[in-house]
């Protein structure tokens, strides 16, 4: 394991030496097979299509999302994202040749990475298939036996497009459009990676499939685009999780996800962002879901240093359903603006979105997020609630919840509270002989709890042990 | 003269009826007369911002801010700033004083009229309470509804030090007139300032309401009632701001829309860095009494200390269906069950407002008749 060197880059440069409770800060010495250097052109976007030898209607949808791209302005609203300049990243980094099934094909810097991060191991236990990507590309890749007997796919993007061409432009863009927002163009893009899954009707994969994303370069943009379809009555878990070298210099990270819930089906998608505190995070997220459809996500934001990300579901059919639970920990310097969007489009759709942050230090939580009604979301209903808990004087909390009816049998509830950890809370668990720290995470814990109890076990664990590590330091 | 108007790209701005005044004549109020609730006698009537006839009992002065009582000036709500500049080169500006010590034991009534020429009115009004003084002032604006116009008004409260001040607006234009009223509060040491409005008419409004807390141990209150009707859009734009701590605020917004009406309502507490140990509270609740009426809802906050009691809610429903079944088995008619439970929805507010006569109550309730349908 080596520690990065210093920032040579003309990326923005930020110290942050001082998280030294990041797990997964180390850097791999990997030398590229390929990349198209610092710097973002039309001629970069070429580069990369070509380098992935794709056919000429894919270049074609880079071409036009990179016009749209340099067009649209960067948002006004939310956190300050003045200091990216587009110019001072890589777009692309080809690590290995093309993704195997078996990890002891990679390079042995990556293995370790891998295996220090538990992704080989968590495959064998918990997994029905694993993606793991390396930078731009996927550089392992394996499905489990049976469900390819089924007719399942999961495939990383790249090979999705040469593989099913034709399923997959039926459903591209047609949840997420590239001019949605200047994030969603540039993703489109340049986009490298990500995974394609297509479940069909009726099967049922209990066991989660997972993709892995690892960035390992500094000043790096990362930029995979995922689809999943769940046709007619199939139901599909979905993983993903996220680290990052701790470099000085930022990178970035522009993801596109997309997910179609045919009718009746049901996905469930599931997050744990836990980048290094170098990271722009501006990730757009959405859903549709057709008629008595059912579409989850579980959105847990601890790492970054700015995360946009609002997960969403478009409720198309009747009976469609969308529950949004979001969880976010802004730890000093961090900005995490998250929330939910629910567009109620059908008669008796119904959407909960449950929302839990909390700050710490100079760390900045935003719930964000949009409940629309429109006219024919006859007997519809969404539920909202957010808390937010503050740890220190200088911490800082938000919630921005646009609310929207067009009709007069859907109902709408929202409910938002804000506390403190005590003093007196605190004393009294220390007066029963419980240390300071100890008390301070029982607290945190017994803030999350509602949310984490129904958080998948692995998840759980996982989490909680996340948040400790955050809260290390917090006290005295 | 050129101002400077907000643009759609302010996020405050973003879902207002107009960014700003028509282009138009002046007009003047000069010999309406009262339309509703005539038979209440005024202290104050105002056209324009100019006094043209007063009543006041002893402890209370008025003056102009060209004169200037010292103690407050016309302020320009966030983006307001060239609506703040357009009212002050139109209308004349009136301040309404309580002296110190002063408690009225009476509501001050404040009388203002679009005439039914029409035209674009600008009114600038002050009302301060002094330093342990007690006063409450009702502001009636109304116009007769085949009017049409514009109307602009910059309110400024006070409350000083250990003062219990009063302000209640109650709009009651024609449909044809559309308007903006952008009042800011300012809640010193140990005082109470109760806030209410009541909007029952006019076509496309926007009411801008700041709640400053600027002393420890003050308190504010806003009671407000919406009751949009078709062609009419209704916009809220509220501010809860903590400035210091140890301060308390409670808001309690209610709308009913009914056929073809249109409510937005976007609130916003802000709790400054140093303001620890503030309480706020924002409540936001709407029935939509028809398939095509429209709310949108957002309530805000931005914390920036951590001490304090924060919490917001808000809900968009319809008269319940099961209240109404109920009431039916009692042999009570949909129209009738319908009224009952919206006046029960909106008693809260509407009882606490200042007993001036019955006419606040009498045109509520010919409002809520009327947006029932």
């Amino acid at each position: 394991m080596s520690m990065p060197p210093d920032n040579e880059t003309g990326a923005l440069s930020k110290d942050f030496s001082e998280f030294d409770d990041y797990e997964f800060g180390h850097f791999d010495h990997v030398k590229p097979l390929a990349t198209t250097g610092i710097g973002l052109s039309e001629d970069v976007v070429r580069q990369i299509s070509a380098l992935k030898e794709e056919p000429d209607w894919m270049l074609e949808i880079r071409l036009k999302a990179y016009e749209a791209f340099v067009k649209m302005p960067m948002p006004t609203w939310g956190p300050d994202l003045s200091e990216i300049n587009f110019e001072d990243y890589t777009y692309f980094i080809r690590s290995t040749e093309g993704e195997s099934d078996d990890w002891e094909d990679m390079p042995e810097e990556i293995l370790a990475t891998f295996d220090k991060l538990g992704i080989p191991q968590a495959e064998q236990k918990f997994l029905a298939g694993a993606t793991a990507q390396y930078e731009s590309e996927a550089v392992y890749h394996k499905l489990r036996e049976d469900l390819e007997e089924q007719g399942v796919i999961f495939l990383t993007m790249d090979a999705a497009v040469k593989e099913c061409p034709e399923l997959l432009r039926e459903y591209w863009g047609s949840v997420i459009p590239a001019t949605d927002n200047k994030f969603s163009a540039l993703n489109t893009a340049v986009w490298s990676g990500g995974s394609f899954i297509y479940i069909p009707p009726g099967v049922s994969v209990e066991t989660p499939l997972q993709t892995y994303f690892r960035i390992n370069e500094k000043s790096f943009g990362q930029f995979e685009r995922t689809l999943i379809i769940a046709d007619k009555g199939a139901k599909v878990v979905y993983n993903e999780g996220c680290s990052a070298p701790k470099w000085a210099a930022s990178s970035l990270h522009a993801a596109v996800v997309e997910l179609i819930a045919l009718e009746g089906a049901r996905i469930d998608y599931q997050t744990i962002q836990n980048w290094y505190k170098n990271i722009y995070n501006l990730v757009t997220k959405r859903a549709k879901a057709m008629k008595d459809a059912t579409v989850t996500w579980l959105d847990i934001n601890v790492g970054s240093r700015i995360t946009i990300k609002y997960p969403g579901v478009m409720l198309m059919g009747e009976g469609a359903r969308g529950e949004v639970q979001s969880i976010a920990f802004a730890n000093d310097e961090q900005t995490q603006d998250s929330g939910a969007k629910m567009i109620h489009l059908a008669p008796r759709t119904t959407s909960i979105v449950t929302s839990k942050s909390i700050s710490k230090g100079t760390g900045r939580s935003s719930y964000r997020g949009m409940i629309k009604m429109a006219k024919n979301a006859v007997g519809a209903s969404a539920r909202v609630e957010c808390d937010a808990l503050l740890l220190d004087e200088s911490s800082r909390t938000d919630t921005y919840p646009v609310m929207d009816s067009a009709t007069d049998s859907a109902s709408i509830a929202h409910e938002a509270s804000v506390s403190k950890v005590s003093e007196d809370q605190i004393f009294y668990l220390q007066s029963r002989g419980i240390s300071e720290i100890e008390a301070m995470k029982m607290i945190v814990n017994g803030f999350l709890e509602p949310l984490v109890k129904r958080l998948p076990l692995e998840y759980s664990v996982e989490f909680q042990r996340l948040v400790e590590l955050e809260l290390e330091g917090s006290v005295g | 003269m050129t101002y400077i108007w907000p643009t759609r790209k302010e996020e405050i701005w973003r879902r207002s009826p107009f960014l700003k005044p028509p282009e138009g004549e002046m007009a003047s109020s000069v010999g309406c007369s009262p339309t509703i609730a005539p038979d209440v006698e005024e202290n104050v009537t105002i056209d324009n911002g100019e006094i043209i006839s007063e009543n006041l009992p002893d402890g209370v002065s008025i003056t102009s801010l060209e004169k200037g009582n010292g103690k407050i000036s016309i302020s320009s709500l966030p983006g307001g700033e060239g609506w703040a500049e357009w009212s002050i080169a139109r209308g004349k500006n009136s301040v309404i004083s309580v002296a110190p010590d002063v408690v009225l034991e009476k509501p001050l009534i404040v009388r203002e009229s679009v005439s039914p020429q029409g035209g674009t009115l600008s009114t600038q009004l002050g009302f301060d309470v002094g330093v342990n003084g007690s006063g409450q002032l009702v502001h009636l604006l109304e116009g007769p509804e085949d009017s049409h116009g514009f109307f602009s008004g910059i309110i400024t409260l006070r409350s000083a030090e250990g003062a219990r001040a009063g302000y209640t607006f109650v709009q009651a234009l024609g449909r044809g007139i559309d308007g903006r009223i952008a009042l800011d509060s300012h809640v010193a040491k140990e005082s109470r300032l109760q806030t209410g409005f009541a909007l029952l008419g006019g076509g496309k409004t926007r009411t801008e309401w700041r709640l400053g807390m600027e002393g420890t141990g003050g308190e504010s209150i806003l009671n407000g009632i919406l009751l949009p009707a078709a062609g009419q859009e209704m916009e809220v734009q509220t501010g809860q701001d903590h400035v210091v701590g140890d301060t308390l605020s409670n808001l309690l917004v209610k709308a009913g829309a009914g056929e073809g009406g249109k409510t937005q309502f976007q609130g916003m507490i802000n709790i400054r860095p140093q303001a620890q140990r503030s309480n706020a509270y924002q409540t936001n609740r709407n029935l939509a009494f028809s398939p095509h009426a429209q709310i949108g809802t957002i309530p805000g906050l931005e914390i920036e200390a951590n001490d304090v009691k924060c919490s917001h809610g808000a809900t968009v429903h319809r008269l319940e269906t099961k209240a109404l079944f109920y009431l039916a088995s009692r042999g009570i008619g949909k129209e009738e069950a319908s009224r009952l439970l919206a006046e029960g929805f909106f008693a809260e507010i509407a009882d606490d407002f200042p007993a001036v006569g019955s006419w606040v109550v009498d045109a509520f309730a010919r409002r809520l008749t009327s947006v029932l349908g």
